[in-house]
């Protein structure tokens, strides 16, 4: 059993399943609480290693494979299959129906039911521990089951594969939320560069959702502080009806002054989906900011207005032109100067690829003298900063804050850590 | 009670929840091992139900902490009773007592305000420790929470650690505003709760709304599977069926046709944009 169970935790680390030694402990007290009952068992291990329900298929896909008794493994499946037909009825019958056709539970029912789930199942994470996005055509062919598993194509390997995403099938059938769940967290770690047109789409919906809780959270913010200092005043005249001792207490906070934005939004075509999903972050949260300008740029500062998800430059902007940094910030520092005042935070969103021109990263140091904050977001991947023709390691030493926000994940955080003081 | 798996299943039963093998096991697990069991899962499908359900099943107290941003030690652990300190200092004043006396005294446990934190742990007997939402609490208070749920033990500076009695069992659940720490994700188990197929949702409707007829229920739980499958806004909860059917019993509808479905849609659902979603599917969801 102890083996069995090294291999399974082995194999979900294997896959970028997070696997602590407390918790492989938690697992192997779970196995002997419970059991060898298969299905219970499962689940016990399942609760103590898996603590995000995206990974659950992945989860049993690795139990079948370790846990394969052959003998047991078929009577645990029947029963299993007549749990869930009396469980999750109508939906696992669903889908079923779905992909065998008449909907009997016969011998090849779970094939057929399998196909359908590998196509369905959500992004899983690659060795890396990346998430990748589900291939967009995945066949619905039992052969892509194989695939699934990892290339394996003889018989044997093909029927531990149909039983182990037949676990996964009779859980998943009747779990939108749960899949979409394992997509949305799955969008939120996917880097810009690697998102296709589908997945911009679906992550804007993610983005307005998570755009309202940096509004709610920035007014939070923003509400005065009750418990800074004693109001000595009304405390003592609260107290005079008892005899000046002051049993209730009244405290004063000063309101938190709002801070204006500016922020300078790195329109060129390579970090135009960072833009945007920025600017659809930012834009809810813009009334609780005492004043915000927006500016966009790929060779010069244009101001934009940002209305219905969409982008409305002021000016005729160039966006196939050549970045030009250094022209940016010369314009931001003549002609934005008189908005980068003492509470202004400088929001900058951009790789700082330059293309060999000048990056005056001196006009980025003056402007940082004038601020209360510099915030700098680099789309990039950590690694490839200050390659090429980056400049990023310049204007690092200019900056208050410097943080990737490759993914939607990185840029909510980013938001959210500006947004904090 | 003894806890053994059987024992959890009736448990449950006895106390009117109806639920899948994967939540009984999870839940003995939480039991045996005196683990917290973070529940996740889209709101209204039991999560803070199941805490109710536990507490009765071991006929214990539920001690329930509810979280929001902003939610401090204060509100979440112990504070001290001013009022009552000042009330004492006032008495104290004409008698003679020494600076230690006094200050023992003021600060000791009568005048220590015991929120749910400290109450859960310095409980006689084991209480069941819900702490609710814990995704709204602020990060800081996920840190801090970190401490108190790993050696269940809480130390007020003037009177020293103070330990649990007996270990109380704890719930935390989460519908996944932000993603929790995994520090706090490591020291839980996890349970994800679904809501349930259709055929269980037909046996909670049975057991809760027993008025209504046994064909008119399986079309209300087909109904409500077909809803939560549309991705709305906010998918119907559990509770909220429950209150269709009792909507339907009121009404005296024998019938799901579409303007019985029209009329009551609004017990379903609460927001304007997922009715007009819904609204032209009604046809197709009452047929399938």
């Amino acid at each position: 059993m102890k083996d069995r169970l090294a291999a399974l935790i082995g194999a979900l680390r294997a896959r970028g399943v997070p696997v602590s030694v407390a918790e492989a402990i938690d697992a192997a007290t779970a196995a002997a609480a419970v059991g060898i009952e298969r299905v219970a068992l499962a689940d016990a291990l399942a609760a103590a290693l898996v603590k995000d329900e995206g990974d659950r298929a992945l989860f049993d896909e690795c139990f079948a494979r370790v846990f394969r008794a052959r003998a047991a493994a078929s009577a645990a499946a029947r029963r299993r299959r007549s749990r869930t037909s009396a469980q999750e009825g109508g939906d696992a019958g669903a889908a079923l129906s779905h992909g065998g056709g008449s909907g009997t539970r016969g011998r090849d029912s779970p094939v057929s039911a399998v196909s359908t789930s590998a196509a369905a199942t959500a992004p899983r994470r690659s060795p890396a521990g990346v998430s990748e996005a589900p291939p967009s055509s995945t066949s619905h062919a039992p052969a892509s089951v194989g695939r699934e598993v990892g290339g394996a194509a003889g018989a044997a390997k093909n029927d531990e594969a149909v039983r182990g995403a037949s676990f996964a099938a009779c859980d998943d059938a009747g779990a939108p939320s749960r899949r979409s769940m394992a997509r949305a967290r799955a969008l939120r770690a996917l880097p810009f560069d690697a998102m296709s047109p589908r997945d911009v789409d679906e992550a804007t919906v993610l983005v307005r959702a998570l755009a309202q809780q940096v509004s709610v959270r920035l007014r939070r913010r923003l509400r005065p502080r009750p418990r800074w200092r004693l109001d000595f005043r009304r405390t003592l005249r609260a107290a005079t009806p008892h005899g000046g001792v002051p049993l209730v207490r009244y405290f004063r906070g000063r309101r938190p002054r709002p801070p204006a934005l500016v922020a300078l939004c790195d329109l060129s075509a390579s970090t135009a989906t960072a833009s945007d999903f920025f600017l659809a972050l930012l834009a809810p949260a813009a009334a609780w900011f005492a004043r915000v300008r927006l500016f966009g740029f790929v060779d010069r500062l244009v101001e934009i207005e940002f209305v219905d998800g969409r982008v409305r430059p002021a000016a005729r902007l160039d966006l196939m032109a050549r970045s030009d940094f250094g022209r940016v910030l010369a314009d931001l520092t003549t002609e934005v100067a008189t908005d980068l005042t003492a509470d202004t935070v400088l929001l900058v969103l951009g790789d700082a690829r330059n293309n060999r021109r000048p990056p005056r990263a001196d006009l980025l140091r003056l402007a940082r003298a004038r601020v209360r904050r510099v915030v700098w977001l680099n789309p990039e991947p950590l690694r490839r900063w200050d390659s090429g023709d980056s400049v990023i390691g310049l204007y690092a030493r200019h900056v208050d804050v410097l943080v990737p926000c490759g993914s939607i994940a990185e840029l909510a955080a980013a938001v959210a850590a500006m947004v904090r003081r | 009670m003894e806890i053994t798996p059987e024992a959890v299943r009736e448990g449950l039963t006895r106390a009117r929840y109806i639920t899948t093998a994967r939540v009984e096991t999870v839940l003995y697990l939480a039991l045996v091992l005196e683990k917290p069991l973070l529940v996740e899962g889209p709101a209204g499908a039991g999560k803070t139900e199941l805490a109710k359900v536990v507490a009765a099943m071991l006929g214990t107290e539920l001690i329930r902490l509810q979280c929001y941003e902003g939610l401090d030690e204060a509100h979440a652990l112990y504070e001290w009773n001013y009022q009552k300190q000042l009330l004492r200092l006032q008495v104290d004043r004409d008698t003679e007592t020494s600076w230690e006396e006094l200050s023992a005294h003021v600060f000791s446990r009568d005048y220590l305000l015991e929120r749910p934190l400290l109450r859960a742990i310095v409980a006689p007997r084991r209480v069941v420790l819900l702490i609710d939402e814990v995704d709204k609490a602020d990060e800081e208070f996920e840190a801090f929470l970190l401490e108190v749920l790993s050696d269940y033990q809480v130390s007020v500076p003037e009177l020293g650690t103070i330990h649990a009695i007996e270990r109380p069992v704890v719930i935390l659940t989460s519908n996944q505003r932000r993603e929790l720490s995994e520090a706090l994700k490591r020291r839980c188990l996890h349970l994800f709760l679904e809501f349930p197929g259709v055929e269980k949702e037909r046996e909670i409707i049975a057991l809760k709304v027993p008025d209504l007829d046994e064909r008119l229920r399986a079309r209300v739980a087909e109904f409500v599977a077909g809803l939560r499958r549309l991705g709305l806004r906010k998918a119907p909860s559990i509770a909220e069926t429950l209150d269709w059917a009792r909507a339907l019993v009121a009404l005296g509808i024998r019938e799901l046709d579409a303007d019985a479905v029209r009329r009551t849609l609004a017990v379903l659902l609460k927001h304007e944009e997922d009715v007009h979603r819904a609204e032209p599917k009604i046809a197709a969801l009452r047929r399938r």
